[in-house]
C-alpha cells in the first residue's frame, strides 16, 4: 500500500505545476473578490481533479495489470487511493483556511477562528463526499464515463436539493436542525454520515476491483 | 529438480469470446530453468500466464507457483516473483528514479544498488521521463525493475518483442546471468522463437488451447529431423514417423521422427530442425499425418 500511494505522489509531484497557474489564477480572484471564504471550494476543486487524473494516468499506461502482479492486496490497492484522496483533501483544505485568513488579514477583516475551522473541516467533508460518489464510479466505468456520471450524480442533488427544500417550506413544512436544542449534534450527525459514506463507497470499489480480471 | 510451477488441469473459458477455450492442461516449470512457452497469437499464452498470475480466475484445476497455491498466498507468492509484459505499464510522466521510488515500497527485497546498477549498465537517464524513452529503453527499464528484487521467477510476456539483435542479445544475457543462482528459473513466452534456441532449457507449444508438447530443447532438437525430399521418397516413409509435410514446387519438406530416418532412410538429406520449424510443422494446415506429436 505504501508503494502504490508513493506511487499517486509522484504522479501528482510530476504535474504539479500544471496545477500552479489555474491556483493561482482561483485564490487570486476569490481573495480580491470575496472575504476569501469562497476558497472553501478550493478543496473540492483540487482534491477531484488530483484524483481523476491519478486514475487517468493508471489507466493511459495500463498499470492496474502491472499492480495486480506486485504483492498487493485488492484491499491495499482500493485503501491506497482513499488514503491518497483523504491526504488531498486535507492539504487543500489547509491551504484554503490559510488563504481565506490571509486574505481577511489583508482586508483589515476580524478573524473569526471557528469560521475558519468549520470551513476548514466542510472543506474536508464535502471532499470526501465526491470522493465516495466517484471512485466507485471510476472503478467500475473507468474515467471518461465517470466524469460524465459525477457530473450527473452531483449536479441533480446540488439543484434538486435547493428546490425539494424550497417547496417543503412553500407547504408549510419546516426542516429544523437544532436537534431539539442541541445544535453541535449536526456537526456529529454530518461526520458520521460522511464517514459512512466513504465506508460503503470503500465496500463498493473493493467489490468492483475483487472481480475485475485483467 | 522441483516444480517452480506446477499447473494441473487448469482450464478456462472467455464468457464474450466463446471461440478460444484454454482446455484442462498440465504444465511445468521446473527451477533453474528458462522454459519457452511459443504458440501462434491466439493460441493461450497470454491466457496461461494470467492464470499463473491470477489476473483472471480460472474455471478448473489448480496451480502452485513456488509450492504455494497461487490464490491462496498470492501476496507472498508474488513478492518472489518478476513480471513483464510484452507492453511496459509504468507511467509516462514518471522517470526511473520515480519508478524505483514506489517500487521499493511494495517489494521487500527491493535492492537499489542493483536497481542503480541496472539502469546504468543498460544506458537509461535515471531523471528522464518513461516517455522519452524508446522502445527498447523502455523494454529494458521493465524488465530492471522486475528483478530488482532478487525474484525466485521471472515471468515473461514477449519481452524481446519488437526490439532490435543487439538489444535482444542484451536482454537474452541478463536472463543468463540472472539463472546462475540455482533457485532461480524463468518463464519466457515468445514468437521469436531464435531467442529461445538460445537461451530455454525446455520448449512447450500451445496451439488452440492446447499444450501439444513440453519438452527439454535439445532432446526435441534431436527426436525430429527435417527432410527434403521427391514425393516418391516421402511415400517411402513410414507415415506413422511423419509429424507434418509442406509441399512445394521442387518437391516436400517433412517433420519426421530422426532416429526413424537414421535408420531406414540415411540416404535422405536430413537437417535437426530449429524451434520455429518444429512449431510451424505441428500447428499449420498442411499438416497432413499427426505421427510423432500430441494432437
Amino acid at each position: 500500500m505504501i508503494g502504490l500511494l508513493k506511487k499517486d505522489f509522484a504522479l501528482l509531484k510530476s504535474q504539479l505545476h500544471f496545477y500552479l497557474f489555474p491556483l493561482i489564477i482561483m485564490v487570486g480572484i476569490f481573495c480580491v473578490f470575496t472575504d476569501g471564504s469562497a476558497l472553501a471550494a478550493i478543496p473540492a476543486f483540487f482534491g477531484l481533479m488530483l484524483s481523476v487524473n491519478c486514475f487517468a494516468y493508471d489507466e493511459q499506461s495500463h498499470f492496474d495489470k502491472l499492480a495486480a502482479t506486485m504483492p498487493v492486496s485488492h484491499s491495499g490497492m482500493v485503501y491506497a487511493r482513499y488514503l491518497y484522496g483523504l491526504l488531498i483533501s486535507v492539504a487543500a483544505a489547509v491551504f484554503a483556511t490559510a488563504a481565506t485568513a490571509v486574505t481577511m488579514l489583508v482586508k483589515k477583516l476580524p478573524l473569526d477562528m471557528a469560521f475558519l475551522l468549520i470551513q476548514m473541516a466542510a472543506g474536508i467533508g464535502v471532499t470526501l463526499l465526491i470522493i465516495a460518489v466517484f471512485y466507485p464510479l471510476v472503478y467500475k466505468f473507468g474515467t471518461q464515463k465517470s466524469r460524465l456520471l459525477v457530473v450527473v450524480v452531483i449536479l441533480v442533488p446540488s439543484f434538486a436539493l435547493p428546490f425539494l427544500l424550497n417547496k417543503l417550506d412553500e407547504s408549510g413544512v419546516h426542516l429544523s436542525f437544532d436537534f431539539g436544542g442541541n445544535p453541535a449534534l449536526l456537526p456529529i450527525l454530518l461526520v458520521l454520515l460522511i464517514a459512512a459514506g466513504v465506508a460503503v463507497s470503500i465496500a463498493c470499489s473493493l467489490h468492483v476491483v475483487r472481480h475485475r480480471e485483467y | 529438480m522441483h516444480p517452480v510451477i506446477d499447473i494441473k488441469g487448469v482450464s478456462k473459458r472467455y464468457s464474450k469470446n466463446p471461440h478460444f477455450e484454454l482446455k484442462p492442461l498440465d504444465f511445468t516449470v521446473e527451477e533453474g530453468t528458462i522454459t519457452g512457452l511459443v504458440g501462434a497469437n491466439g493460441a493461450g499464452k497470454t491466457t496461461l500466464i494470467k492464470l499463473i498470475l491470477n489476473l483472471i480466475r480460472r474455471d478448473a484445476g489448480s496451480i502452485q507457483v513456488l509450492d504455494k497455491d497461487n490464490i491462496a498466498d498470492e501476496a507472498e507468492i508474488k513478492q518472489q516473483i518478476g513480471v513483464v509484459f510484452d507492453e511496459p505499464c509504468f507511467h509516462e510522466i514518471l522517470s526511473p528514479k520515480d519508478i524505483g521510488g514506489y517500487l521499493k515500497g511494495v517489494y521487500r527485497d527491493w535492492d537499489d544498488g542493483y536497481y542503480t546498477r541496472l539502469l546504468d549498465r543498460f544506458g537509461l537517464p535515471a531523471d528522464k521521463a518513461f516517455k522519452t524513452f524508446s522502445r527498447g529503453m523502455k523494454m529494458k527499464l521493465s524488465i530492471a525493475a522486475a528483478m530488482c528484487h532478487y525474484p525466485r521467477l521471472l515471468i515473461l510476456d514477449e519481452p524481446t518483442g519488437g526490439l532490435d539483435p543487439l538489444v535482444r542479445d542484451e536482454i537474452l544475457d541478463l536472463f543468463l546471468e540472472y539463472l546462475q543462482e540455482e533457485d532461480r528459473s524463468i518463464l519466457l513466452s515468445s514468437h521469436i522463437t531464435s531467442d529461445l534456441d538460445k537461451v530455454a532449457d525446455s520448449i512447450a507449444l500451445i496451439h488452440e488451447g492446447r499444450l501439444l508438447f513440453h519438452e527439454e530443447k535439445d532432446a526435441l532438437r534431436d527426436k525430429y529431423a527435417l527432410v527434403r525430399c521427391g514425393e516418391q521418397e516421402l511415400a517411402e516413409i513410414n507415415p506413422d514417423a511423419v509429424v507434418g509435410v509442406r509441399k512445394n514446387a521442387f518437391g516436400a519438406e517433412a517433420l519426421c521422427l530422426s532416429r526413424e530416418i537414421a535408420l531406414r532412410h540415411p540416404h535422405l538429406t536430413a537437417e535437426r530442425p530449429t524451434i520455429e520449424e518444429i512449431m510451424l510443422f505441428f500447428t499449420k494446415d498442411a499438416v497432413v499425418h499427426s505421427a510423432g506429436g500430441r494432437r
